[in-house]
């Protein structure tokens, strides 16, 4: 994109060089030319882009800095004044708080187990129906019809599934003669259930976005490498995998996001519970801020999660280019 | 489109199929059971084993949801979610496509570190931004209002991205001819750029309408009267009420009710929609 303005700015200034004659008329020219410069550089572009930025502003950049504002005044919606009380939110969630650790380790838990997963299993089934078959739109139209439908819908169907007493899950388990779990009661077994539900609901993304990537790689190179003698198994190291590398880089990065931002599918499920065994961030975010109104500390999570998730998506990136680079 | 890897012959094509076949399935059955939960009567639906097929089948649940004298309305939230869809995805476009614009096409100020700012968009969580919007929402007392439902989600850079990808690739020639016969760029960007971007338009579409359809945080945070809610705030009221109570019939029932347009606007419009999350992952 550099190349193409500093193209342009270069045409701009070869037609301006182009003009001479009496003097008079080359300075008249010269302000029309500027004003022109200022209607076509400036004022034009920004017309169009006007009603975006406003509401991108409004609605996205200021509530990010006001929230910022807020994590450091004692707001709690009941009292119309508010302090600033420095970093005692912080204070407060880290050392008197007691959900606060509790959130952040199932956080953490819910996304080292999310996101290798869905990772994994989204690049088989990509690799599955990358092989044409008589029936592949069925299988690809089954895996994409929970990506959309709503969390809420999904927290109450699988709730249905996984109740213990009377769900078809435990009833199936029981028939195989597999170990019937008490799903979502036992704290132990419930972050798995949210987690498998998790894959259920949204492996759809991860599977087209690697298809996609998969129908980028040129043929050839598997020609090439067929006319070497690899076998298939070679090839998936040798070309598709290291092919990938972009598309997973942004897999990994949407997943991460995605992870820290987790709700819906969580809430109905669970409601954060059993003991705290599910209650991510963004539960104790909603409950902290909607349900006792302690607006302070609730943007103090909102801080804390938008660091967390810009530090790691900055690491990634750096970790992927390092790793191109070499 | 040929198989890409060759599979080890005969052996690998049916354990392929096998593996295919199980994940159908797995994908399937919950969907299905959810469907066939409510059509079951509330009394039998925890029979066992699961009856698959309802006996009797009953669209008493349907009805239920409809019209007994309950304070939250599915007919309402049904109406509530699509003016808020529909609304959403008019405005979205529009200003997306006038957004779009400069950037794919003119030469202007500032023009780089704009598109970055929003690039960075898209990698934000926008939930950090609920506390101060509700504030500002509670300040100009629009909390269980429309605005709260819309305005917030108009600032889509994911929109903004995808059309300017879309543009760029449409060939320069027939605009540089209307300029040529004295067309503003408005009018260029209406009568020659945007209906060749169709398809960029129907994937943006589908998604933004299913992305507004299926919010439920922001919903639930802005939305406290039973007659503003949508779909999925109702669900979750429900849930709430009705857990307790053993109605799975009647939560199965509204459950599926609030899946069935985003399924079949997925069954008609499948092309787009995997290409919209194409584009997206691709060029990300």
């Amino acid at each position: 994109m550099h190349n193409l303005c500093f193209k342009n700015r270069e045409t701009l200034s070869n037609r301006s060089g182009r003009i001479d004659g009496d003097p008079e008329k080359l300075a008249l020219s010269s302000l029309q030319r500027r004003i022109r410069r200022i209607k076509e550089r400036v004022a034009i572009p920004y017309c169009f882009l006007l009603p975006f930025l406003t509401v991108y502003f409004i609605f996205l950049i200021f509530p990010i800095g006001q929230g910022l504002y807020v994590s450091f005044t004692d707001w709690d919606m009941m009292r119309p004044e508010k302090h600033f009380v420095g970093f005692d939110n912080f204070r407060f969630l880290f050392f008197r708080d007691s959900q606060f650790w509790p959130s952040v380790k199932a956080t953490l838990w819910y996304l080292v187990l999310n996101v290798p997963a869905k990772i994994a299993l989204g690049l088989l089934f990509a690799l599955a129906l990358n092989q044409r078959m008589r029936s592949t739109v069925i299988h690809r139209t089954a895996i994409f019809i929970p990506f959309v439908i709503n969390t809420a819908a999904i927290g109450l169907l699988w709730s249905w599934i996984l109740d213990p007493q009377v769900g078809i899950l435990n009833y199936y388990l029981a028939k195989l003669g597999l170990p019937v779990q008490k799903w979502l009661v036992e704290p132990t077994w419930t972050m798995f259930a949210v987690v498998g539900v998790t894959i259920w609901w949204s492996i759809a993304f991860n599977t087209i976005v690697f298809l996609a990537g998969l129908q980028e790689i040129p043929e050839k190179f598997y020609e090439a490498a067929k006319i070497d003698g690899a076998n298939p198994w070679n090839c998936f190291w040798s070309i598709t995998l290291p092919c990938l590398m972009p598309t997973t880089m942004f897999v990994t990065i949407m997943q991460i996001i995605g992870s820290f931002q987790a709700f819906g599918n969580i809430y109905l499920l669970t409601g954060g519970g059993p003991v705290n065994a599910t209650r991510v961030l963004m539960i104790h975010l909603y409950e902290t801020g909607f349900s006792y109104f302690k607006m302070g500390p609730a943007s103090a999570i909102a801080v804390i999660l938008f660091v967390l998730v810009m530090v790691l998506t900055i690491l990634q990136l750096k970790l992927f280019r390092r790793r191109a680079e070499s | 489109m040929e198989s890409r890897r060759g599979t080890s012959g005969r052996p690998g094509r049916i354990g392929l199929f096998l593996l295919l076949a199980l994940t159908t399935l797995v994908f399937f059955l919950p969907i299905l059971w959810m469907v066939s939960s409510s059509l079951t009567p509330n009394q039998t639906v925890f029979k066992y084993p699961p009856q698959w097929i309802p006996d009797p089948v009953t669209l008493r649940n349907y009805t239920d949801v409809f019209t007994t004298g309950r304070t939250v309305r599915i007919g309402q939230a049904l109406l509530n979610s699509s003016i808020v869809a529909i609304v959403t995805v008019v405005i979205t476009i529009a200003i997306s496509s006038l957004a779009a614009y400069p950037l794919a096409r003119m030469d202007f100020w500032g023009k780089n570190s704009l598109f970055l700012l929003i690039l960075a968009g898209l990698m934000i969580p926008w939930e950090v931004t609920f506390v101060s919007l509700f504030l500002l929402f509670h300040k100009l007392r629009w909390i269980n209002s429309y605005q709260a439902l819309i305005l917030p989600s108009l600032a889509s850079p994911f929109g903004v991205f995808l059309l300017r990808q879309f543009f760029l690739s449409i060939p320069k020639d027939l605009e540089e001819a209307a300029r040529i016969d004295g067309c503003g760029r408005l009018r260029i960007l209406v009568a020659i750029i945007l209906p060749l971007s169709r398809p960029a338009l129907a994937t943006l579409t589908i998604f933004i309408f299913l992305m507004s359809w299926n919010n439920f945080l922001w919903p639930l945070i802005v939305v406290t009267e039973p007659k503003m809610m949508t779909v999925p705030v109702v669900l979750a009221f429900y849930a709430a009420t009705f857990q307790s109570t053993l109605e799975w019939g009647t939560l199965m029932a509204t459950a599926f009710l609030s899946s069935i347009v985003p399924i079949i606007l997925f069954l008609i419009l499948q092309k787009q929609f995997v290409r919209g999350i194409t584009l997206s992952g691709l060029k990300g």
